[in-house]
């Protein structure tokens, strides 16, 4: 039973039924009050000397000394048990009517569907009788709706059910605000609901209404949280762009004044200032995407990517790089897999992967991309393998790259060395894909990258 | 005829139009170079125009050192540049003055710059460069979306700015002066009328307030109806630049063209997305 409603209301209106019914079980027995008992005797008495008068009379047959109900019956014996008068069976009560004589009082016996009351009366001339009734029970036990009982029953259905409603509509409102927030819309506030309203007014505020204050506020909390840290990304961004905007304009105004009558070295040395702040550059705007990637829980724009058209866009860029550095790129790409993702988050990372790699080719050398569906486990998986002719990373080693600002060695041999922060991001991007990245090296030297993703579909 | 004698009146007046038809004079040529044969009168008459007045550039942004230093280096090119740092301050000055194009960089201290954008597109449809030190492709896209013309991440090349604002310049030109056919009426069964000597374009009786990008858009469908134009073809046409794959701005413009044509008419979309290739002008779909 998923339903707290439905906990709730059953549980209430269980207990208060079984108790409704425990109740109505004991209609007569319960007599405390010694007047009803006497108005009980006296009435049953008359009845006696009635049926006593009408036996004595020879008129048993008249059907007017019987009860009104049709269920129940009446008779009058002799007190050794011979039936005298009345319409009851009387043939297995001796051992009642002995008890009652021998107590000389009103004696009663509950059964599942009616009670037996047995009464000694003595008539005017001296002589004992035993009056016998039979009453029929209009008791709980037959059920809702065919006894007295009924009314308070459904009242209690009512009462039980609000009460419910009360409690877990709330909880409904809570829970769909918290949902919210966990899909990341940190605007989501729960709010009190008509009857919560309602009770307010009239100064009844109860935890729950206190829950919902204080969701709101540790809601108010986060959203804070998170617009602080976006903020502060924003602005870190902007601080440390604007330096470098101002530098790159002074940069080309140096440039044009020193002119062509300046030496070959002021123009290298100018080239190096600017290749220095495009590497700081692409710096910060990695740090800013491993901030935003890291502090992202979930992917919100994900559609059906293919991983060949992925690689065949970022070829022109990377392979203008890979130019730069006199290796190329080979791509083999036999099986297209369509894998599902955030288009931008995976081409970043697939850029990182074979940037790393042909970063740390040798010149002359090659970087091959490999994209293939492949079975593992039972599961198939979108493979994208990224593989150098570089010099590879020690075996223990080999899961550290994916740290940000991993060095593979401690000396520092140029600004090239450094795994950065590009396979951090693209190892975090494969997480959030519910993929994995995985690094290993290739026999014959180099390094092998592998991005696993899983398979959304096969392209034919 | 037309462009061959604006071309002499420019060369006479001035000598470095000449360094300019240096680069690319051929008529046989390619996609690419075919652009810049088909601009070049536009562009002699930018250089001839800026005799009589220098190109004019106003930048919204709020770092001070920054606009000096550009107000330097654009000088130096033959462009002057104006400065406010305020979003209110600048489009106080856009009503004051006269600009040829806007810098407008995303975050200023007292409204965000797209902000600023979307109260400019209300009183001009003035050429937008933005500027933004942001550089994510979600603000790229806002800002494009919201009627920038073009984007430039800082920090850049002012060399790169440069050629923007010409590219923007050129197309500014070109929308005047009718680059496809030296008519100053371009009209299509469609509706759709390019007035070149008002600057106006019109959409079955309604006039359409087009930025100079989607302006050129319309003159090259408007050019050339019922054929496929590739991406790459338009871009290098449009913005005068080299195509990019990632690059998503000539998407971002036809959408907002596409959203203009539809306030007049609703249901008809004349300009069908061919997949993976590119855009085509179906002029005979709106017949009416």
């Amino acid at each position: 039973m998923h339903s707290l409603l439905a906990k709730i209301f059953l549980a209430y209106w269980l207990a208060a039924g079984v108790a409704i019914i425990y109740s109505d079980l004991q209609p007569h027995k319960l007599i405390h009050t010694p007047e009803l008992s006497d108005a009980l005797d006296t009435s049953l008495a008359i009845n006696g000397h009635s049926l006593i008068d009408a036996y004595k009379a020879g008129k048993c047959s008249s059907t007017a000394l019987w009860p009104n109900q049709a269920s129940d019956a009446i008779s009058l014996v002799s007190v050794d048990g011979k039936p005298l008068c009345g319409n009851l069976d009387t043939s297995s009560l001796h051992g009642l009517i002995t008890a009652a004589f021998a107590g000389n009082k009103r004696i009663a016996r509950d059964f599942a569907r009616y009670q037996l009351i047995a009464l000694p009366v003595t008539a005017n001339d001296g002589v004992h009788y035993v009056l016998l009734v039979k009453s029929k029970y209009t008791s709980a036990f037959q059920f809702f709706g065919f006894l007295p009982g009924s009314k308070t029953l459904e009242i209690s259905i009512v009462v039980t059910f609000f009460l419910a409603i009360l409690i877990v509509l709330p909880l409904r409102r809570l829970r769909a605000a918290a949902r919210q927030i966990a899909d990341g819309n940190l605007d989501a506030r729960v709010s009190a609901g008509f009857f919560s309203r309602l009770l307010a007014r009239i100064g009844l505020r109860d935890d729950i209404d206190g829950l919902m204050r204080d969701f709101n506020g540790m809601a108010e909390r986060l959203q804070s949280h998170v617009k602080g840290q976006q903020l502060l990304l924003r602005d870190v961004s902007h601080e440390l762009r604007s330096p470098l905007a101002r530098l790159a304009v002074a940069l080309e105004l140096a440039r044009d004044m020193s002119g062509d009558r300046s030496s070959a070295q002021v123009q290298a040395h100018l080239d190096r200032i600017e290749l220095e702040s495009v590497r700081l550059n692409s710096l910060i705007g990695h740090i800013l995407s491993f901030s935003y990637i890291q502090s992202i829980r979930d992917l919100h724009h994900s559609v059906d990517l293919s991983l060949t058209s992925l690689v065949n866009e970022l070829l022109p860029d990377v392979q203008y790089e890979a130019e730069g550095r006199q290796c190329h790129i080979v791509t083999s790409t036999p099986r297209d897999c369509i894998v599902s993702g955030d288009s931008d988050m995976l081409r970043h990372a697939l850029e990182n992967i074979v940037r790393n790699a042909i970063r740390y080719s040798p010149a002359g050398g090659t970087v091959e991309i490999n994209v293939a569906p492949e079975q593992n486990n039972g599961q198939r998986s979108a493979v994208l393998r990224v593989s150098d002719t570089g010099p590879g990373v020690a075996e223990d080693k080999l899961n550290l790259i994916l740290n940000p600002f991993y060095r593979a060695s401690d000396v520092r041999r140029g600004s090239s060395n450094g795994f950065g922060i590009g396979l951090a991001i693209a190892d975090r991007a494969a997480h959030l894909h519910s993929g994995k990245i995985v690094a290993r090296n290739r026999e014959g030297g180099g390094l092998i990258v592998e991005l696993s993703l899983p398979l959304a579909a096969m392209a034919s | 005829m037309f462009a061959i004698s604006i071309r002499f009146a420019a060369v006479r007046l001035h000598k470095a139009v000449i360094t300019l038809f240096a680069f690319r004079t051929d008529n046989e040529s390619t996609h690419p170079t075919q652009v810049f044969s088909r601009t070049e009168a536009a562009s002699s008459l930018i250089l001839f125009k800026s005799e009589r007045h220098m190109t004019s550039i106003l930048i919204i942004d709020d770092d001070i050192e920054f606009c000096t230093m550009l107000r330097d280096y654009l000088t130096s090119h033959d462009m002057k540049l104006d400065a406010a740092h305020h979003g209110d301050a600048g489009l106080t000055a856009l009503r004051a003055h006269t600009y040829d194009v806007i810098l407008l960089d995303v975050m200023l201290p007292d409204m965000d710059g797209l902000e600023v954008l979307s109260r400019l597109r209300k009183i001009s449809d003035l050429s937008v460069l933005l500027l933004s030190a942001q550089g994510t492709e979600a603000n790229r896209i806002a800002g494009l979306d919201e009627g920038a013309d073009d984007y430039l991440p800082k920090p850049f090349n002012p060399r790169e700015l440069v050629a923007r604002i010409r590219a923007i310049l050129r197309r500014s030109e070109s929308r005047s002066l009718g680059r496809q056919t030296n008519a100053s009426l371009m009209k299509d069964p469609s509706g759709l009328v390019l007035n070149f000597a008002s600057r106006q374009a019109f959409y079955r009786g309604n006039r359409l307030r087009l930025t100079d990008v989607e302006f050129t858009l319309l003159n090259i469908f408007l050019d050339s109806p019922g054929t496929v134009l590739q991406r790459e073809e338009l871009v290098i046409r449009v913005f005068q630049r080299p195509f990019h794959p990632l690059d998503r701005s000539l998407d971002m413009h036809i959408s907002r063209l596409r959203r203009k044509l539809a306030v007049v008419e609703e249901f008809v979309d004349p300009i069908k997305t061919i997949r993976s290739s590119g855009y085509l002008f179906a002029s005979h779909v709106i017949n009416a």
